[in-house]
């Protein structure tokens, strides 16, 4: 039987679980468009008693109806076994497709070579190195998913997910997934990815700033499943900012110049246009509404002015939530 | 040696007759192993303290002369160890690592004596940690602890310490102290006197240092200066920043003497030794002493802040004095008599209850501080808060 290929024997080669899974399931998928009813069967090839269980999971059901055999740690596994599946898949019907998973590397090399001349098919899945080995995975991953994107957001992507496969797989379709346009853009992925304090509260002080209540609360809400316990401190520094910022443009003598202004107010000048925008909707009474509004949440988030003012958590997340809808609608 | 404790002739008296008692080969009854000393800030605690530190351990009971009452009062007697907290608080480790420096005999006299500054800073652990080491003094142990009020300590070591309370010197007791002590003129005496309320460390500074006069005179200009948003922010602003500046300027020598010593002191111990580690040891070392330095000058910057607070409270107080007729027939003297025009024009243009709101303002953001609320936006909202009092109450 030495140099025929059997079709129904899948290879897959490496570590990298993720795209072992993958390649398993694509077999699966594959099978189940021709036969929805299609059954997938774990085996591990070092187990007592598999030549036996190779066999029977193997042959046609009673009832009919196909079936995927995954035997998994064929690296491990006696010459006997190898045989075995290599003599089932010769003789498999067309409804049973089988997948011999191996580790690859030194281990089981003998193995490897049989089932490789056996094997119609193979998947290398090898480990994905640090470094270059995850910035390709992840252009990969994007091209796959029918999208682009720019070096930086990816370098973005990278430093905010981190090196773990699984992580940066699901990052890139959730993006795919929610941004329409083709190209996937640094802002994007801060947005969905940069989660950090800075950017939450950041971005609750703008919404507060704009007056969108709800917006503000929407973002609050979010950012507190992720980072509760950090979040107050840091949307009140945010906040603090904002309202100095259109403090120092709304009260600027008339006529001052652009350069001075952003000066005046420690923005970079394109900032000024959207506080210009932001000082319409706030009266002065208001900045200085806030700012007392800002002290006294400050204080309640670090534990009160006085003894037995102390918040419990879940006060501080009320307390923040008022101090922002209030600031926001008022 | 006492001169320096001014108007607070009760608790000379007792203090040195425990002095007196320390000397008898078997201590008197006026001597004990815990003594808790309370009064406002300025009034004297630790002066009190090392005072009488000072008078356990000098062979005359206090003679401000010898070789060991100068040690003390200079803070290198071997003997008496004054501790205060670097940061917020007190730790636990800290607390336990003096309970066993206390059980330790004295070097060279009779006592070991231990002067906890600050002592309303113990955590409740740490004070829990110091209670056993109050209950079962070590034979030759004395504990000072200083504290602005009573309530500041647990009951429980409350109940164990001898209590010497200080009180408010009279602006007349301060005044005569800085004319004798300090050969101030008496004009100069009495305006400090009036204007540092009763601390005898402020009245000093304010009588020689015609900075900190400086500085006052910039602080009580605030009020008449909140004429719109802008000025309150960038009053705001510049009070922390000069906050800032006169912290630097007490911290920095201290800072870079610190590592001075540490560094010559690494240096000597790790030579022949393996460089290698040596070096390993000295960063650990000089981290540890940065992340000290740090939180200690942002509490001498806090410390800072509360002066200018306590400084704009007396002028309210002035305020609110001429508002109810007391400065005008005598029954009160202004404590900024100095600026007698800029209070009578606040006091004119509101009401009392104004003036308590604003006072309110002060104590909050003296609260706030403490509190660690972010300075800036402490004192922005003090400045919008004095400006505008109704503010608050009015809204929502
Ligand atoms: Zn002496």
């Amino acid at each position: 039987m030495a140099g025929t290929k059997c079709e129904s024997l899948t290879l897959v080669v490496g570590g990298e679980a993720l795209l072992v899974e993958r390649a398993v399931d694509s077999v699966v998928q594959r099978a189940r468009k021709v036969d929805p009813q299609t059954e997938r069967r774990d085996l591990d090839a070092t187990e007592q008693g598999i030549v036996g269980r190779i066999d029977e999971a193997c042959s046609p059901t009673l009832f009919g109806g196909g079936a995927v055999v995954v035997i998994d740690n064929v690296e491990s596994a006696d010459e006997s076994v190898v045989a075995a599946i290599v003599a089932a898949a010769a003789q498999a019907s067309d409804e049973v497709a089988i997948v011999a998973l191996h580790a690859g590397g030194a281990r089981g090399k003998k193995l490897l070579d049989k089932l490789s001349q056996a094997a119609g098919n193979r998947v290398d899945c090898v480990e994905i190195k640090k470094g270059r080995g995850i910035s390709d995975f992840v252009s990969a991953e994007v091209k796959a998913a029918k999208r682009s994107m720019s070096p930086q957001a990816q370098s973005i992507l990278i430093a905010a997910v981190g090196s773990d496969v699984r992580a940066l797989a699901s990052a890139v379709s959730q993006l795919a997934n929610d941004i329409e346009s083709r190209e996937i853009e640094a802002d994007d992925v801060s947005r969905y990815f940069g989660g950090t304090v800075d950017v939450t509260g950041f971005q609750i002080a703008d919404a507060v700033m704009n007056r969108h209540g709800s917006q503000a609360l929407r973002l609050l809400r979010l950012a507190e499943g992720t980072d509760g316990a950090r979040l107050g401190p840091a949307t009140v520094a945010s906040l603090t900012n904002s309202v100095r910022q259109l403090v120092a443009v709304a009260t600027a003598p008339a006529g001052m110049s652009e350069r001075d202004l952003a000066v005046h107010a420690k923005v970079p000048p394109w900032k000024l246009r959207t506080l210009n925008q932001q000082a319409r909707r706030w009266s002065q009474r208001d900045l200085a509404y806030a700012i007392v509004i800002l002290g006294d949440l400050d204080a309640g988030m670090k534990g009160g002015l006085r003894e037995g003012e102390q918040l419990e958590p879940v006060q501080k997340g009320l307390a923040l939530e008022s101090a922002v809808v209030s600031l926001a609608s008022s | 040696m006492w001169d320096e404790l001014v108007g607070q002739q009760a608790a000379i008296e007792v203090l040195g007759a425990a002095a007196t008692d320390a000397a008898m080969a078997t201590p008197g009854p006026a001597m004990t192993h815990a003594w808790l000393m309370t009064g406002p800030p300025g009034s004297g605690r630790s002066t009190a303290a090392r005072a009488f530190a000072a008078a356990l351990m000098c062979p005359d009971g206090g003679c401000g002369q010898c070789a060991d009452c100068r040690s003390v009062l200079a803070g290198s007697h071997l003997d008496v160890e004054v501790i205060r907290p670097e940061g917020v608080t007190y730790k636990t480790a800290d607390a336990r690592a003096l309970v066993q420096r206390a059980s330790m005999a004295p070097s060279r006299g009779k006592w070991h004596v231990l002067v906890l500054e600050d002592a309303d800073r113990l955590t409740e652990t740490a004070n829990n940690v110091l209670l056993k080491a109050i209950e079962e003094p070590p034979p030759r142990a004395v504990w000072l602890l200083c504290t602005p009020s009573v309530e500041d300590v647990l009951p429980t070591i409350r109940s164990r310490c001898r209590h010497i309370m200080l009180k408010t010197p009279t602006p007349t007791d301060v005044a005569d102290f800085l004319v004798e002590a300090e050969s101030v003129d008496a004009t100069t005496a009495l305006f400090a006197a009036q204007a540092s309320q009763g601390h005898v460390g402020r009245a000093r500074a304010l009588a020689r240092d015609e900075n900190a006069r400086q500085r006052r005179r910039e602080i009580l200009s605030i009020p008449a200066r909140l004429t719109d948003l802008r000025n309150c922010f960038s009053s705001a602003e510049a009070m922390v920043a000069t906050a800032k500046e006169d912290a630097r300027a007490i911290t920095e020598p201290l800072d870079a003497r610190e590592k001075e010593d540490l560094l010559s002191a690494w240096g000597e111990g790790a030579e022949g030794r393996g460089v290698k580690g040596g070096a390993r040891g000295v960063k650990g070392a000089i981290k540890e002493l940065e992340v000290r330095q740090k939180s200690r000058t942002t509490r001498t910057e806090r410390d800072q802040l509360d002066r200018a607070l306590l400084d704009l409270l007396g002028f309210y107080r002035d305020v609110l004095a001429h508002q109810f007729g007391a400065t005008t027939d005598g029954s009160i003297a202004m404590i900024n008599a100095e600026m007698r025009t800029e209070i009578v024009r606040v006091a004119d243009a509101s009401n009392t209850i104004e003036t308590m709101w604003r006072i309110d303002a002060i104590e909050r953001a003296r609260l706030a501080l403490d509190a660690n609320v972010a300075p800036q936006l402490a004192m922005e909202a003090l400045t919008i808060d004095l400006r505008r009092p109704d503010l608050r109450r009015s809204a929502s």
